[in-house]
């Protein structure tokens, strides 16, 4: 091709399908009760490797992903929980939580993490032993 | 029977050298030849509408996968790393059964058995073979070009063969050819630090494109980058010996030395493959209105290809003709390749450049440019009657598309003459809304140019999803969803695409997807049906989701608090990030944090403060806002609270730069100080700020007091403004020197500093509670008129009253320092073991459990 164009890097989708081999399980921990995590909002939970938001959702559902907005890296924790989603503090992407898929129109996708109830307390499989776990701030009362 | 059967089967499979994946016998094979852009752009659109239907197999001569050849240059001049010019990884491939075979070349087609050769001798059978060959460079015929060190300028090879021969001190390096390439070329050189010539045959660079007032700013952009331009200047020979290239020889007889020559005089459609296999051929390898050659089951796209005597070397037609073709395979006969009228848009060397249409001027055109020499700014626009037939535009090309579509469309531009030049936005504003009614849009017609939609996109989107509403359209495209400047247009297109169907603004646009009502209908509602609460409003109005979404539930949660304010607790997971943390979160996830100075009057004890709070905390960056405040940004969010308990006991109150919420009061010194002073302006707004702090609003509020009319507190351009004069004070609404400046209305004058106070407190309480959420006073004065704030706040004194007594009222409750409520609820500590309120502590070891997840765990 001699010459660009102006919608050279349209959709270009860059389809990132890594089929490795079956990587071995990951480690699963107890982080927190189920109540500990405030309706509509999200705990942080810090590993080594990544920073993970568990979600609880008006439901009661939990959902844990990475904190990071495919968009620009915003802290999904910090954004508004309304059904099975959060939308983003920085640019109002939505992320779908149990995929991690982003909303139409726009694409992309953020690592999820299995999360299970055990005896109303939290377990989520991560990569590695959490550092700790923040929790939102509490709503000052007036 | 059945073993006799499967055998020779197997056999034939296994000698067909298919690694991955089996073919499947149901399925068409098909083989494209070239694993360039277009190549899988083609393979991409057909799979995405027939994932089934094909075994494809993908040569590629390159031993790479397919990578973004346009970006070669951002390689070359060192933007980008390699790894960024990936299209598609081999993930990609395996996810679509598709047979990736890169560094093989195919040598011979043959046509009657339907099989394609290899240059390792393999044969590929196909049902339907595409060829997407591309080009190569073109190389002049003069002596000493197969000399080390001549290359071109055509892939991963030739970039890599230049990198390193920039690499040294002193290295010389000549580009043949003046074209977009070999500017590239030259910018990128000149970038690695390389001594660059540019050697251009016409008397101007780029003249394919450009005409020779924006080619003369092209080469002095060249020679700023201190790169040498010759024009007229013809190569005639390359000289060196066997250690490679030594000199450039033109025809004058001078020699210029150089390490590394770079041809870039053009490029070659690859046909030769075409032509041996006895396809029909021109100057590419000839296709019909179907893509098809003359041979039906063999396609031809890309730059290899000549259609209607056209070969295409820029990449939207190129584009084009994949998408058409891959929907033509799909459903044959059901659209066809018509050619594409290409405009370019370039960005050379970091110059933006458009050209489409005519370049040179016919005996009847009429020539109108726009010449900012010093900016580095032209225009040039041919005229011809009452039709656009050409434009250039060099350094800025943002109303590119918008001239393409008067060409394409041969439009009458006869009352749009006088603004053409100055561009879209210009015309508009002149015409205000005729223009969008009164020009037909084409299906590629920007409409969105935030977001980059076209017409036939939202369209597509409008049958494919059966969208009515604007809203739906938005959701879905994007379009309209930034700005909202095209609004008007997109609104039309739903219009035209569903006539009656379409569900247009006549009444006002609802809330969100969540409900069908508006604004006004939801507030209204609120004290009308006693509703206290955020679940209470959605179950009463019927929300269609269950909790909301980012957009409503702020909207509720605001018009909750503005109706009821001594008994709604505000909902904190319905406020926005900002307004929960009480800082302004940044880019990079860290906060900013900005005290309040009444009226922006500081003391040496704040500045301490400040200067303490900036250092205990390592703040990176330490600003003084546009409100006269200081900011402090990068804070981390785990500082917040000690950063606010420390600013709180030196006596700051939050300063809300953050909400929508009374910002700032600016002031200037007025009276006290100033020699032109009319009247205490710094104590009018201190005590506004005092009276207004702590507010929630719509949208933001920004206010400002004068001293005189000089106006340096730029009362004009501020949602409440009051300027001083001799006999009292004028005061002003609905300014914003914001997205859209607007000058402030004035609203009435006044003469004691108690009515600027109940003005002030009245209009302030008027806004509250008519505005929609997120409608800023400008908007808002713009929508309900100037006359009806008058009747509510000049002429009504008793209504006056009334509504200042509500705001202060209201006041009572909301002035408690957000930052003060935090602190105590810090040090409270009432948090479980697991938690604590904002993660000064992080509980050190976790229980660990392992193993794997149990079967169908997790949400």
């Amino acid at each position: 091709m001699t010459d660009k164009f102006d919608d050279e890097n349209e959709d270009d989708e860059y389809e990132d399908e890594e089929q490795e081999l079956e990587p071995p399980p990951l480690p699963r921990f107890r982080v927190a009760r189920k109540e500990d995590i405030p309706i509509q909002r999200a705990c942080i939970l810090r590993c080594r490797e990544v920073t993970v938001a568990l979600f609880r959702t008006h439901d009661g559902h939990l959902f844990a992903l990475e904190d990071r907005c495919p968009h620009q890296g915003g802290p999904l924790s910090e954004g508004i929980v309304h059904g099975h989603r959060v939308t983003c503090p920085l640019h109002n992407w939505v992320i779908d939580l149990p995929t991690g898929e982003a909303q139409a129109p726009d694409r992309g996708s953020v690592r999820t993490f299995a999360v299970e109830v055990v005896d109303d307390e939290v377990v989520i499989t991560l990569p590695s032993e959490p550092l700790g776990i923040i929790a939102p701030q509490v709503a000052p009362t007036a | 029977m059945a073993q006799m059967l499967l055998s020779p089967f197997n056999l034939n499979r296994s000698s067909m050298t298919l690694p991955t994946p089996p073919p499947s016998p149901s399925r068409e094979r098909l083989v494209c030849v070239g694993n360039g852009l277009v190549g899988h752009r083609a393979i991409r659109d057909l799979l995405s509408r027939a994932p089934e239907r094909f075994d494809v197999t993908i040569f590629g001569e390159e031993p790479h996968d397919c990578y973004d050849r346009i970006r070669l240059s951002a390689v070359l001049s060192g933007e980008l790393a390699l790894t960024d010019l990936s299209v598609a990884n081999r993930a990609w491939y395996q996810s679509r059964r598709i047979e990736l075979r890169t560094g093989v070349r195919i040598t011979r087609i043959d046509r009657t058995r339907k099989t394609v050769t290899d240059d390792e001798g393999r044969v590929t059978p196909y049902d339907h073979l595409l060829l997407c060959t591309g080009s190569s460079a073109r190389i002049l015929a003069i002596p000493g070009v197969e000399l080390n060190g001549v290359v071109t300028f055509r892939n991963l090879h030739d970039v890599d063969s230049m990198i390193q021969a920039s690499q040294g001190s002193n290295r010389r390096a000549i580009v043949i050819g003046g074209g977009l390439l070999g500017l590239e070329a030259a910018a990128g050189l000149r970038k690695r630090g390389m001594d660059v010539t540019v050697l251009q045959l016409p008397h101007q660079l780029m003249e394919r494109q450009l005409d020779g007032d924006a080619a003369e700013l092209l080469r002095r952009f060249f020679v700023k980058l201190g790169a040498a331009v010759r024009l007229n200047a013809e190569t005639t020979a390359i000289v060196g010996d066997e250690t490679g290239v030594r000199a450039v020889r033109l025809s004058t007889g001078e020699e210029l030395p150089a390490d590394l020559v770079v041809m870039a005089v053009g490029i070659v459609p690859r046909i030769e493959l075409a032509k041996s296999a006895g396809l029909l051929c021109g100057s590419g390898i000839i296709v019909n209105d179907r893509l098809r050659t003359s041979d039906p089951s063999i396609s031809a796209l890309g730059e290899c290809a000549e259609h209607r005597g056209h070969v295409y070397g820029l990449v939207a037609p190129l584009y084009e003709m994949a998408r058409v073709w891959a929907e033509e395979i799909v459903r044959p006969y059901s659209v066809g390749y018509a050619g594409t009228e290409a405009s370019a848009r370039l960005k050379v060397g970091g110059v933006d450049v458009f050209s489409a249409g005519q370049i040179e001027p016919g005996p009847a055109t009429e020539v109108v440019t726009f010449r900012d020499t010093a900016r580095g700014h032209c225009k040039t626009l041919l005229v011809d009657g009452n039709r656009l037939r050409g434009a250039i535009l060099y350094g800025n090309a943002t109303d590119g598309a918008w001239y393409a579509r008067m060409i394409r469309e041969r439009m009458d531009i006869a009352d749009l003459r006088d603004v053409l030049i100055h561009g879209q936005a210009f015309a508009d504003a002149m015409r205000k809304d005729s223009t969008v009614v009164s020009v037909p849009l084409s299906d590629e017609a920007e409409i969105c140019g935030c977001n980059g939609v076209c017409k036939k996109e939202i369209v597509q989107a409008i049958w494919t999803h059966r969208l009515t509403s604007l809203a739906e359209i938005r959701h879905q495209t994007k379009a309209s969803a930034s700005c909202g400047s095209c609004t008007k247009l997109v609104e039309q297109i739903l219009v035209e695409t569903r006539g009656k169907e379409a569900k247009t603004t006549s009444k006002a646009p609802p809330v969100c997807h969540c409900t069908e009502l508006s604004h006004d209908e939801v507030r209204t509602a609120v004290p009308e049906q006693n509703l206290k609460t955020i679940a209470a409003v959605m179950q009463a109005l019927e929300w269609k989701t269950p909790d909301g979404c980012h957009v409503c539930r702020p909207a509720l949660n605001y018009y909750l608090l503005c109706a009821w304010p001594t008994e709604y607790e505000d909902h904190t997971p319905s406020r926005v990030v900002n307004e929960r943390l009480h800082a302004n979160i940044q880019r990079d996830g860290t906060y900013s944090v900005v005290p309040r100075m009444w009226g922006g009057l500081t003391s040496p004890d704040e500045l301490r403060a400040i200067a303490y709070v900036a250092e205990k905390f390592a703040v990176p960056t330490v600003k003084i806002t546009g409100g006269q405040r200081i900011d402090l940004l990068g804070v981390r969010k785990e500082d917040l609270p000690a950063v606010w308990s420390d600013l709180g006991r030196a006596g700051f109150v939050s300063g809300h730069a953050y909400g929508k919420a009374v910002r700032t009061v600016k002031t200037c010194v007025g009276s006290e100080w100033c020699r032109f002073g009319t009247q205490d302006s710094t104590a009018m707004g201190i005590a506004i700020e005092k009276a207004c702090w702590g507010a929630w609003t719509p949208h933001k509020v920004k206010m400002a007091v004068s001293g005189c009319p000089r106006n340096c507190a730029e009362s004009g351009v501020k949602d409440f403004g009051v300027v001083a004069v001799e006999s009292g004070w004028e005061l002003y609404v609905g300014g914003n020197g914001g997205t859209k400046v607007r000058v402030a209305d004035l609203l009435c004058k006044v003469t004691t500093a108690d009515e600027v106070l109940e003005h002030t407190m009245a209009f302030m309480q008027f806004y509250r509670e008519n505005a929609r959420y997120l409608e800023r006073t400008s908007t808002w004065v713009d929508r309900v008129g100037l006359d009806a704030i008058r009747n509510k706040i000049v002429d009504d004194p008793a209504g006056r009253q009334s509504l200042a007594r509500k705001f202060q009222a209201s006041q009572e409750v909301a002035q408690v320092d957000p930052w003060a409520q935090i602190s105590s609820a810090e040090s409270e500590d009432d948090v479980s073991s697991y938690s604590t309120t904002t993660g000064s502590k992080i509980r050190q070891h976790l229980p660990v459990i392992t193993g794997s997840p149990s079967e169908g765990a997790g949400p």
